[in-house]
């Protein structure tokens, strides 16, 4: 072939981009420029950038019968479409996933951040499809009961994956007024990191094991309380910042503050902070709140609400209403169609909705599963070749 | 409804061969190389612009292409289905040769649908290929010891496993 008649690089690009991580790496055998070609930083964003997403839904189910057993979490990736159809893909996850029960705490760049077990203790930050992965060396374990809860981000400043794990203690007379214990995982060192700095006194709002929490401006958003007085609560969101590792507070409306019995947690999915608060006793209400212009408190905006009326789910602004529900719904998480992912509890089954605010439409997707279901993380997956070009510490499988 | 045919300028190509070709200037705007050539040129063009890298066969096909494509894009009913049932054959109707010349083609003239679409097909063909393959069809020379390759290859090994047969 004469010179003239090769393929220009930069067509050579647009190609593989199309491909999937694992006919690129047959790809980097090619020939050394095409190699050098693939690894290069930009060329990695761009694949990502063209990478098909799916939504990851995680439903772990209490099964009892013959006598209830540990829950196991079932996943699967679903095409984003009105239906959420199942894509059929599986995560290639490392073998040490395998031992024990283990759910998907972060999804980043087509990064996989992965724990076994309780209190986000064990774990792990694989890239499923170049099936490479590393193991965190262990954080804190506390002698006393408490949560932990992690969130797995990428820092743009230092070019870095970062796992925070917030811990709490819940048996004892800190609970509600002290502050959590803040330690910084940098994939970059290979460490934790205990922050000194000052954390908010708070526990965070949790759902199920978990505390849900959002990404706006590329800062960590979890619903958090703390102590008022003798027995009153005050809610607000906690913010932390992955690059500057500091922690704010975002106020949340009046009406949700000062709510003693209420929870109030973070949807993530959207770039507005957006908040779930589930309130009062027979009826329940719960709402949905949306923070147009972020850390303005007037900006707040109560987009959507229903009751739980006797085992009656209504949406009174729709004449809507789901019956045999149990208890009040659980948020996963917001589509990048702005739909809102909604977890409920008909009579011992688990069923999924999707709420489209918009146009009115609250649709039964028929995915769940038998028995008591929990929510747990949800967010897009989409491959990549992330750490492609970043070989230490981590190991093949 | 056949406004546009008459009031349409009509732009005239020549190839490598010194074939000429007419093309309305709505078609021609899809070759954005020409269209900057017209662009830049202070009065009317009325000679052939000479296209001194481009052979008929390729523009033959590219002309074909988008005349297809913006009759399906007039607003005919389920255009959809005819566009995806015709850029297939036109995907299958072209050897490996023919459709790296025809996207070197497309390059040079500056066709973005079409050079998006030819791109898509090529990596349709290698997904699944081997690495002796996707060498042969791009012409590239392997440039790695043998030791090397195996080292890559051994890294790897899952990603060289379940590869078509060429």
């Amino acid at each position: 072939m004469t010179e003239a008649e090769h393929i220009p690089e930069e067509i050579v690009a647009n190609i593989l981009r199309r491909l999937p991580p694992k006919s690129l790496i047959r790809c980097t055998a090619v020939s050394k420029s095409w190699r050098d070609l693939i690894l290069t930083p930009s060329f990695i964003s761009l694949h990502l950038r063209h990478s098909p997403p799916l939504l990851l839904l995680q439903l772990c189910n209490e099964r009892s019968h013959p006598s209830p057993s540990p829950c196991a979490v079932r996943y699967s990736l679903r095409h984003d479409d009105p239906f959420l159809s199942d894509s059929g893909y599986t995560l290639i996850l490392p073998p040490t996933a395998l031992y024990r029960e283990f759910s998907v705490v972060g999804l980043c760049h087509g990064l996989v951040c992965i724990t076994a077990g309780h209190h986000c203790h064990s774990l792990v930050i694989c890239n499923p499809s170049l099936r490479r992965y590393v193991s965190l060396p262990r954080p804190r374990h506390y002698r006393s009961l408490y949560t932990a809860t992690v969130a797995f981000a990428f820092d743009p400043l230092h070019q870095d994956y970062k796992v925070v794990r917030l811990s709490c203690m819940v048996d004892d007379e800190r609970y509600g007024f002290s502050a959590p214990t803040v330690e910084v995982y940098s994939l970059a060192t290979g460490f934790w990191r205990t922050l000194s700095g000052s954390t908010p006194v708070c526990s965070l709002a949790c759902v199920g094991k978990d505390a849900p929490h959002g990404f706006v401006n590329k800062i960590v958003h979890w619903g958090a309380q703390r102590r008022e007085g003798d027995y009153g609560w005050y809610h607000f969101v906690l913010s932390f910042d992955v690059v500057h590792e500091v922690f704010g507070e975002v106020l949340l409306p009046e009406s949700l503050a000062y709510a003693p019995e209420d929870s109030v947690t973070v949807i993530g999915g959207r770039e507005e902070l957006s908040v779930f608060s589930v309130g009062g006793e027979f009826p329940s209400c719960c709402e949905i709140w949306v923070m147009k212009e972020y850390g303005v408190v007037e900006s707040w905006n109560k987009v959507f609400s229903f009751t739980l009326r006797g085992f009656s789910l209504e949406v009174p602004a729709w004449g809507i209403s789901v019956a045999n529900v149990t208890s009040p719904p659980v948020a996963l998480c917001i589509r990048k169609s702005g739909e809102v992912l909604l977890l409920m509890d008909e009579t011992g089954k688990g069923n999924l909705y999707s709420l489209d605010i918009e146009r009115k439409r609250f649709t039964e997707l028929g995915i769940g599963g038998e028995g008591y279901t929990w929510y747990l993380y949800s967010g897009y997956y989409a491959e990549s070749l992330v750490l492609l070009n970043n070989v230490s510490g981590l190991v093949s499988y | 409804m056949s406004g546009i045919s008459d009031t349409e300028r009509m732009i005239t190509l020549k190839t490598v061969e010194g074939t000429l070709f007419d093309v309305k200037s709505s078609i021609a705007k899809d070759l954005k190389t020409v269209q900057a050539f017209i662009d830049d040129s202070d009065d009317d063009v009325t000679s052939p612009i000479p296209l001194p890298n481009v052979f008929t066969r390729e523009l033959s096909r590219i002309l074909d292409y988008l005349n297809n494509h913006h009759r399906f894009r007039s607003g005919i009913e389920k255009a959809d289905e005819e566009m995806a049932r015709y850029d297939a054959e036109f995907a299958k109707s072209m050897s490996h040769e023919e459709l790296k010349a025809l996207i070197l083609a497309a390059n040079y003239l500056n066709v973005k649908d079409l050079l998006e679409f030819l791109n898509q097909t090529v990596a349709d063909v290698i997904q699944n290929k081997s690495v002796e393959f996707v060498r042969n069809f791009f012409g590239i020379e392997n440039d790695y010891t043998p030791e090397e390759e195996e080292k890559l290859r051994n890294e790897n090994e899952w990603a060289f496993n379940g590869v078509e047969q060429d």
